[in-house]
């Protein structure tokens, strides 16, 4: 249970990590919190779910936050029609979104996940890692 | 085992050079790190830079920064107080409940800087895609697509002229003031823009940001404004037609005086008419002059926005014992081509030197068309010929020189690099001889050298007539204001307060030393521009014995005038909106706002009012049974009307397109005009000589040699209306079925308000819709086959709609479209429907505005 907490704790600290950076118009600051991820979450598979939350989330209750008082349906399909798309109502720029936010932070979390294969961070424990 | 050996002992391996097992394995996570940064490394490049038509989706898409902060920016305002440190006082701006602001500024340029502010907070991406059109700057950020089109601006030179009349403004001129605390107010929204990341999402899916807002942006926009009523190739399509049918053929069929009964507001009398004839040279252009003429037609007709696009606006006002008051009452509507944003930012402010209220042109600091406290204007365009062509004398061995005034000139040469977006750059030589840009280039150019002469390039002081429009309190201050005034020339109609009207049609007029203007001049010397129609002797009337004035771009003058201005092909309009405006006048008396009102929608078409009586006349005891009989059954019950529903109004219009066709077709196909090659010259009802001849001809001269084929087979009106008149039953009963009830116009006939950048889904329409080119509600579509009565949907037509009653005070308008260009928000086009069925919205002054519910107060302060 102490796994799984640590694991919400991280996924909530990342959404709002990324939330604050969309802000700042920093995007790829979910790239790095999925590599941190990558890193340092364990296992993998554990990581790669949460980093997909993370970043999908991050991206996606801004979203929904703003949907709340604006019209972000509206302007999904407008832009949506600007692109050339017109069959979705603007589903596929709300959705392309959100999985814009969980790719950046997969593909974050595959280099960190590849990268301390190759390269073990020298003092870190594996036990200390959530496992 | 220590809980790290592990890592360290990968380490090691590593550091050891890959050996043993583990050592085997290692190359493999080094391929797996390699393969994972490169996907990361392209999945974050594309996301930041983009890649071909894909925007950089990290910034795009932020949810935080990108395209969705549109979506906070289109929900409705909230009262709130705003500090900008380029304000010297307190402005207020209280906002209608559908969007209309009224500003009440203490200083002129607060009231300046607070228009800039509000038409870029609403319209940035319309200002900016205007002033980029106008500069041949749309390459820049959408591709080689819009080349051709830069290329052609960066030819014509309105960057040129607006950088030359900023110039040349005094540097206390109030002009200059309101124009830069105009372009402060843009800026300052700007700014707050990109600090908020509040930029409209087309500025992050094309992933640009708007460049500074200069005075010479604003100019720019005006003369986009006047290329679009002023910029036309009249004399290319007369050469084109001349080397096919012949000169006096041309002119026959397409007179530079009407043939039929035209009404034009100024009588007169004027004396002498003047009569100019062509040079030799211009009857006798050689094979290759003929070449270079004609490429340059097609490729001006093809670019979008080039040049005129078609005419239908209106104006009107009468006085005294025609309206129910005894006092004044005017109405305005200019049609222009309709788009999603409209043309149109309509707002109200007053300052300390003016208090107005109408329309404004988003990049431009004034009202166009509207009212002040004591007087109202609107305006149609005269449109005269104001674009000239000149044929060069050039010699091969003398490049880059023309011969003129009996001597070799160098052109002037100056080089443009244009940045083309994912192309790079490309360089544009622009040569300039004494007559204007010489188009294309003389780069490589076979044939001959042709230079434009267009009269919205010459130095304009049309910013400072407009702003003493807006302070003038009478005609004489009206008049005196628009002396000053260049390009477009406009007919611009007057009331005011003491019962007063007024036309006139200021602008520069240009008379040629010799020659026939209505072709291309030669670029010797001996057909130079000499100067203008003198202010005194431009068309204008002032409370005129009929107690009414009114122009419909028919030719403004009677045809005594002793000056050339245009013809009655590619210029004026052929006055059928004129006409009916003026039937509609004399028709009542006790004139209201309502009858204005109605006038303006009316669909009442005047041509049909004449020659169906004529086809009817033809048709008794000529037609058969079945749907040729109840076809003309229709007829004979129609009022003339050109109304979604009425069956009639197909037969009529799908009639006179075939009577058209089958009058002049087979001259046109004897003398193999090039209408394949170049689409205008079609016939069709578009071609106002044409119907002007056509209608002339059926009411009095039924018998005109052109009714005959070429091959000397003798017809007459009344057999080729039986032509046509069986063909046009037969191709209603192909496109809408053999139950002529159901011919309604509106299956044949639709209106469209185009998404100005492009997008289907983001336009209103098409819908079936009434009207016709020449009723005043006009809406003109095109053919789209030969063979087929369905027409493209019309996508000209009344931008605005305004009338002013002195009597009362009041005023009322309309446009087709909203105060914001964002589809998301609810200005975007809540104004469309009751422009569409006719209604309108009181013009009231800001205390009205105030008390109104759901207005919405803005407080900006220092």
């Amino acid at each position: 249970m102490k796994k799984l907490g640590l694991i919400v704790l991280i996924v909530v600290a990342s959404v709002v990590i990324n939330w604050l950076a969309l802000l700042a118009g920093w995007w790829w600051v979910t790239a790095l919190t999925g590599l941190l991820i990558g890193l340092f979450l364990r296992p993998v598979g554990g990581g790669f779910l949460a980093s997909l939350l993370a970043g999908g989330l991050g991206w996606g209750l801004p979203l929904a936050l703003l949907a709340l008082s604006a019209p972000v349906k509206s302007l999904a399909s407008v832009v949506e029609s600007v692109v050339g798309y017109s069959s979705t109502d603007g589903v596929v720029i709300i959705v392309l979104t959100i999985v814009l936010g969980g790719v950046l932070s997969i593909v974050g979390t595959w280099v960190g996940v590849a990268g301390r294969q190759v390269v073990p961070l020298r003092g870190w424990s594996a036990r200390r890692a959530v496992e | 085992m220590r809980p790290d050996e592990g890592r360290g002992k990968t380490r090691v391996y590593f550091l050891k050079g890959f050996s043993g097992m583990k050592k085997r394995r290692l190359p493999l996570r080094i391929l797996h790190l390699l393969i994972s940064l490169l996907v990361a490394g392209g999945i974050l490049y594309v996301t930041a830079f983009g890649s071909g038509p894909v925007p950089p989706l990290g910034s795009a898409l932020n949810p935080g920064t990108g395209v969705w902060t549109s979506a906070s920016s289109a929900q409705p305002l909230q009262s709130e107080t705003l500090h900008f440190s380029g304000l010297q006082q307190l402005v207020t701006v209280i906002f209608e409940a559908d969007g209309t602001p009224h500003i009440q500024a203490v200083t002129d340029s607060d009231m300046f800087w607070t228009i800039g502010y509000l038409q870029a907070r609403f319209r940035l991406t319309q200002m900016d895609l205007l002033r980029r059109q106008g500069e041949g700057r749309l390459s820049e950020i959408l591709g080689k697509e819009a080349l051709s089109s830069d290329q052609f601006q960066i030819m014509l030179g309105l960057d040129r002229a607006a950088q030359r009349d900023w110039r040349a403004l005094a540097v206390n001129s109030s002009t200059r003031q309101g124009l830069q605390s105009f372009a402060s107010g843009v800026n300052a929204w700007i700014d707050q823009a990109e600090q908020s990341n509040t930029l409209p999402f087309m500025f992050k899916l094309l992933n640009y940001r708007p460049a500074t807002w200069t005075p010479i942006d604003t100019l720019v926009i005006q003369g986009v404004m006047t290329q679009d009523l002023d910029f036309s190739t009249t004399p290319l399509n007369y050469a084109l037609l001349v080397n096919s049918l012949g000169y006096d053929r041309t002119m026959q069929w397409f007179p530079v005086l009407p043939t039929d009964k035209q009404s034009p507001y100024d009588l007169g009398p004027f004396g002498q008419a003047t009569n100019p004839t062509p040079l030799p040279s211009q009857l006798a252009f050689s094979q290759d002059t003929v070449q270079s003429l004609a490429s340059m037609q097609q490729q001006i007709s093809a670019l979008p926005n080039a040049m005129r696009a078609g005419s239908a606006s209106n104006d009107w006002a009468v006085n005294g014992p025609l309206t129910a008051s005894g006092k004044a009452l005017m109405a305005g509507d200019p049609h222009l081509h309709l788009t999603l944003p409209s043309i149109w930012y309509q707002l109200a402010a007053t300052s300390p030197d003016y208090d107005f209220s109408g329309v404004s042109i988003p990049g431009v600091p004034l009202v166009l068309i509207g009212r002040n406290q004591h007087i109202s204007w609107s305006m149609t365009d005269v449109q005269n010929e104001s674009t000239l062509f000149y044929v060069e004398k050039t010699d091969k061995a003398r490049p880059h020189q023309y011969y003129w005034n009996g001597a070799w000139h160098t052109m002037q040469h100056l080089v443009y690099n244009i940045t083309v977006k994912g192309h790079g750059t490309v360089r544009q030589d622009v040569y300039l001889t004494v007559h204007g840009p010489v188009y294309p280039s003389a780069d490589g150019q076979k044939g001959k050298i042709v230079s434009i002469d267009w009269m919205g390039a010459l130095p304009s002081t049309d910013s400072a007539a407009l702003l003493n429009v807006l302070k003038a309190t009478n005609f004489n201050q009206f008049r005196q204001a628009l002396g000053a005034w260049t390009a477009p020339t406009l007919n611009f109609v007057y009331a005011d307060d003491q019962g007063n009207i007024g036309m006139i049609s200021p602008g520069y007029y240009p008379i040629v030393k010799s020659g026939a203007p209505w072709l291309p001049l030669s670029g010797t010397g001996e057909a130079d521009i000499v100067g203008s129609i003198p202010y005194s002797d431009v068309p204008q009337v002032y409370n005129p014995p009929d107690h009414m004035v009114f122009t419909a771009n028919q030719r403004p003058v009677a045809n005594d005038y002793p000056y050339y201005i245009g013809t009655s092909w590619g210029d004026f309009d052929n006055g059928y909106r004129a006409d009916e405006i003026e039937a509609e006048l004399i028709s009542k008396t006790g004139l209201t706002m309502q009858d204005m009102e109605n006038i303006q929608n009316s669909t009442h078409d005047y041509l049909a009012g004449e020659i169906v009586p004529e086809l009817l006349k033809t048709l008794r005891g000529n037609v058969g049974g079945g749907n040729a009989q109840r076809a003309e059954e229709l007829l004979q019950s129609w009022n003339g009307d050109m109304d979604v529903n009425s069956p009639a109004a197909s037969i009529w219009w799908t009639f006179w397109t075939n009577y058209l066709t089958d009058t002049f077709n087979p001259w046109w196909q004897a003398n193999h005009v090039p209408v394949k090659q170049y689409s205008g010259l079609t016939v069709g009802p578009g071609q106002t000589s044409l119907d002007e001849d056509l209608e002339a001809w059926t009411l009095q001269d039924q018998h005109n040699a052109t009714f005959n084929l070429p091959n000397g087979t003798t017809r007459d009106a009344s057999a080729v209306m039986l032509q046509a008149f069986g063909e046009t039953v037969n191709e209603l009963g192909k496109a809408l079925g053999s139950d002529p009830n159901q011919w309604q116009w509106g299956k044949l006939h639709s209106r469209e308000i185009a998404s100005l950048l492009g997008v289907d889904a983001l336009s209103y329409g098409p819908l079936p819709a009434g009207g016709d080119e020449w009723t005043p509600n006009a809406a003109g579509g095109g053919q789209i086959s030969p063979n087929s009565p369905i027409l493209s949907p019309a996508e000209h037509g009344p931008s605005w709609r305004i009338v002013v009653d002195w009597g009362s005070g009041q005023a009322v308008g309309t446009y087709p479209g909203g105060q914001d260009e964002n589809p998301a928000s609810a200005w975007y086009e809540n104004q469309i429907a009751q422009w569409w069925n006719g209604q309108y919205t009181p013009l009231i002054d800001g205390a009205t505005a105030r008390q109104q519910a759901g207005s919405v107060i803005w407080m900006l302060s220092k």
